[in-house]
């Protein structure tokens, strides 16, 4: 285990180089304008803070170095478009977001497993083509456009919920636990419905590999009741591949989620991502980058220290 | 790096840089078009500042109600008037500091924290005397001693101002007498003073800032004179109070709300549904609204857009090509195409600016081929075997760039297509967004760019047509044409020392019909922006620069909640 745990942490290493690389690239590579030039824009002054920032007049392995000691410190410069440090930024950002893609995985789970489950027992009976039916269109249907039909349904129609932000304004508010609870009804459900539905075809596949397997045919025979077989047989095993998809979308626990933060004007780091990127605001683009790309980092050593746990064999391999 | 860096290289601005963003004061729609910049103000025809604080004409307003305007508050983060560079921030700024001179709604410049002031008959020297019985927001009093301390502030080397290099150039130096009489002393006459003095220069409270120019709470929530106060802030939403003590004409409105809301269809929702009160977005969503009784409030954006041709390049080096290329343009079916609220261009400077928009420009049949022919015939350009004209060895065959969004590709193509049928071949390229600036520092023959302009127009002519060695990516000039008149040169030097709003005029028009004939540019549309209320919703209509120029956002004391 230790010796796993070790290779997989050395692992990091070129991971956090490579992230380094690709973000400082990613800024020398692409400038960019609108056909709009203003006659008194930012731009030239940006392009000077940026020269100065990153030094453009030194080599480029000079240029990169300097900069990644300052990330080192957790200097992630000041934004071009309001001066305010890039981190302190990201940092007022990082609740609104963990609270969003947080439920909304949470919900993802609460709902792909059971749904996954049933729909794997009962394959082939309408229960499961239900079930089918509903996770093709959550695939298939564009976030944003359920998004905004939500909206449309739950605010407009039938206004019931709050349709834009995270609290209320300008009101008197009695509880601001349960108002921002009410905020965050259509952005979770909609994001962690959309989450479900590929999940739980997930779920479904797995378990119904799991349960031809040799072993649950051998727990039959020795006369084990249908639920321990499922739940301590099928499903521990059949669990182990919908890990993965939730390593994979870590990513997004932190990153947010572009399209729904805006629709829904959630204050989260997806739509600071966006915003910084619209207005080329390198130092906050870069910042964010390097940011989510090192928790992304983290989240996947976690998801296989977790597999590790999990499954005796991928130790052994180790 | 530091704060201060972001300002290092400030350019002769004196004119504000909302216009990076001011598809922004809520002008999503107006982003799909490019910009919608604000536009501006016809700089002061009154230097002895006798005209009538804004709107005082109207009586006395008593401030209630309240309004959400849909906004991006992630815009608003810092409210600094020195490092506000968005227009949605600028707009906010601006109702919280206040400089000596403001912008009346109808774009004059109109007494602010000086009731007067008096220019020398050199216009080197501009006297100032203060409003008296001002108070900050915390109830302090303003005085001389807080516009020395700001105009210091915003001079020195150390400042991120957008006026720094305006106040570097210009001003010698800025003394207050007494608690309220300020002395300008200028270096050369610079008529854009007065502007710069009511969008850039706005007053910050010297007994705060002392210590700290930028110190980072005020940033977030600064303390100014204003007609609006910081309420409260929140990650989604900021909210503005008024301000009982205020100096002049009281708002409309008592309390406004400024309601982070990206996304138009979210915004058509939030009015729907009564979360949002004023909007903006696509034009293609106003009619069925407009229909259903929503009020549409329509302003032209200050922006010009159109092909830019370099004059250095041998097919259009002979004036008469670049007129035929004019002549023959369908300018119309462009409009019809991407400006469709928006409205054609003749002159460069927009019909916001009423006093400086040269309007007799307008007389002019849109894609005129026999006009076009005849330029070219005329000019000895014959038509080859192959169909394309040329003269002396010289084909006119050129490149006619076109940038990523589909907007100047269309505008190519149509140009292509007007032009093919009186001889001129044109070839298009297009170009990544990222390669703009490169592009238009080099030869380029033709290529469609919108310019957005500054608040003074004077300062915009000279940005674009004043003759300079330098390229656009050197950052001192926009003139991307290497365009070179005397004359031009000349009026702009006596617009630039002149403060007689009519001289002004009159030149910024002579320039603009100078600028017509050499064809430099060929102007296509400004575009328009539009924005919805919720039923019941009203804007003053004196406030006609509430939506021609600054967008909503400015002159937010203009609105009126149902």
């Amino acid at each position: 285990m230790n010796r796993f745990l070790v290779r997989r942490v050395i692992q990091i290493v070129p991971q956090l180089a490579i992230l380094l690389v690709l973000s400082f690239a990613l800024v020398h590579l692409t400038p960019g304008e609108t056909g709009v030039l203003d006659l008194e824009s930012a731009d030239a002054q940006n392009i000077a803070a940026l020269r100065e920032m990153l030094g453009l007049d030194r080599p480029l392995h000079e240029q990169f170095a300097d900069w990644a000691v300052r990330l080192v410190r957790l200097d992630f410069g000041v934004s071009f478009i309001d001066g305010q440090p890039v981190m302190d930024k990201i940092l007022e950002r990082l609740p609104p977001t963990l609270l969003l893609t947080g439920t909304a995985l949470a919900l993802s789970i609460m709902l792909a497993i059971p749904l996954g489950l049933i729909s794997a027992l009962r394959r082939n009976t309408p229960i499961d083509y239900g079930l089918t039916l509903f996770a093709f269109i959550g695939i298939s249907v564009p976030a944003f456009w359920a998004a905004i039909l939500a909206i449309i349904t739950f605010g407009v129609l039938i206004p019931v919920l709050p349709i834009q932000g995270m609290r209320t304004v300008g009101a008197p508010v009695a509880s601001d636990v349960l108002d921002v609870a009410k905020h965050l009804i259509l952005p979770a459900g909609i994001l962690g419905l959309e989450g479900t539905a590929a999940l739980t075809r997930y779920v479904r596949s797995s378990m119904i590999e799991s349960l031809v397997e040799d072993y649950i045919r051998t727990a039959r025979s020795k006369g084990l009741r249908e639920r321990v077989i499922v739940v301590r047989h099928a499903m521990k095993n059949a669990l182990l591949p919908a890990v993965t998809i939730l390593g994979l979308r870590l990513p997004m626990l932190v990153g947010g989620a572009v399209l729904i933060e805006a629709v829904f004007a959630w204050p989260g780091i997806g739509r600071l991502g966006l915003e910084a990127v619209l207005r080329r605001d390198y130092p906050v683009v870069m910042g964010l980058v390097v940011f989510t790309g090192v928790l992304t980092i983290l989240g996947n050593l976690l998801a296989d220290v977790a597999y590790g746990f999990l499954d005796p064999r991928i130790k052994q391999e180790a | 790096m530091g704060v201060t860096q972001v300002g290092k290289e400030v350019r002769r601005s004196h004119t504000i840089s909302r216009r990076t963003v001011l598809r922004g004061t809520l002008a999503i729609g107006a982003a799909a078009l490019g910009s919608s910049v604000l536009q501006a103000c016809g700089p002061s025809t009154a230097p002895s500042g006798v005209a009538s604080p804004a709107g005082s004409a109207k009586g006395a307003r008593t401030p209630s109600g309240q309004l959400v305007f849909a906004s991006r508050v992630s815009e608003l983060e810092t409210l600094h008037p020195f490092q506000t560079r968005l227009a949605r921030a600028q707009a906010v700024s601006y109702h919280i500091n206040e400089g000596l001179t403001k912008l009346s709604p109808d774009l004059r410049i109109v007494p602010g924290l000086a009731e007067s002031w008096k220019v020398s008959d050199d216009k080197l020297t501009y006297t100032f005397t203060l409003r008296k019985n001002v108070k900050w927001h915390d109830g302090q009093p303003f005085g001389a001693k807080d516009v020395q301390f700001t105009l210091d502030a915003a001079g020195n080397a150390a400042s991120v101002s957008p006026a720094k290099a305006a106040l570097q150039t210009y001003v010698a130096k800025v003394e207050a007498q007494g608690d309220s009489t300020v002395v300008i002393t200028l270096t050369k006459p610079y008529s854009p003073l007065l502007t710069a003095l009511a969008d850039q220069l706005l007053i910050l409270p010297e007994h705060i800032l002392r210590a700290n120019i930028l110190d980072p709470s005020f940033a977030k929530s600064p303390v100014g004179t204003g007609p609006y106060k910081i309420k409260d802030r929140q990650l989604s939403a900021l909210t503005l109070e008024h301000n009982a003590d205020y100096w002049g004409d009281k708002p409309y409105t008592s309390r406004i709300i400024l309601k982070d809301a990206p996304e138009a269809a979210a915004q058509q929702a939030g009015i729907l549904a009564g979360e949002i009160d004023v909007a903006a977005f696509v034009p293609l969503s106003m009619p069925q609204l407009q229909a259903q009784g929503y009020p549409i409030f329509r302003g032209v954006a200050n922006s010009v857009h159109g092909i830019n041709l370099d004059l250095q390049s041998p097919a259009l080096q002979d004036p008469k090509v670049r007129q035929a290329l004019r002549a023959g343009l369908d300018r119309a079916r462009i409009k019809q195409l991407h400006y469709t609220d928006g409205f054609l261009a003749h002159a460069v400077v927009p019909s916001g600016f009423e006093a400086y928009h040269a309007k007799e420009l307008a007389a002019v049949p849109n894609a005129d081929a026999a006009a076009a022919n005849k330029l070219l015939d005329d000019a000895g350009w014959a038509r080859g075997a192959d169909g394309v004209r040329a003269k002396g060895g010289q084909q006119l065959r050129f490149k006619h760039y076109a940038w990523t969004a589909k907007q100047w590709q269309d505008i190519a193509t149509i140009a292509q297509a007007s032009w093919k049928p009186l001889g001129i071949e044109v070839e298009i390229v297009v170009t990544e967004n990222a390669r703009i600036t490169d592009t238009v520092s080099g030869r380029f023959d033709a290529a469609p760019i919108g310019w957005g302009l500054t608040s003074d127009p004077i300062v915009g002519l000279d940005l674009l047509f004043r003759s300079s060695d330098k390229t656009f990516k050197d950052g001192t000039t926009r003139n991307v044409f290497r365009y070179k008149n005397t004359r031009v040169d000349s009026l702009l030097d006596e617009a630039l020392a002149s403060a007689d709003q009519a001289k002004r005029a009159e030149n910024a028009k002579q320039i603009q019909k100078i600028v017509y004939d050499d064809v430099p540019f060929i102007p296509i549309a400004y575009p328009s922006y539009e924005l919805v209320g919720r039923k019941g919703v009203t804007l003053d209509e004196t406030g006609k620069g509430a939506l021609s120029s600054f967008g909503v956002g400015f002159f937010m004391t203009e609105w009126r909640a149902p």
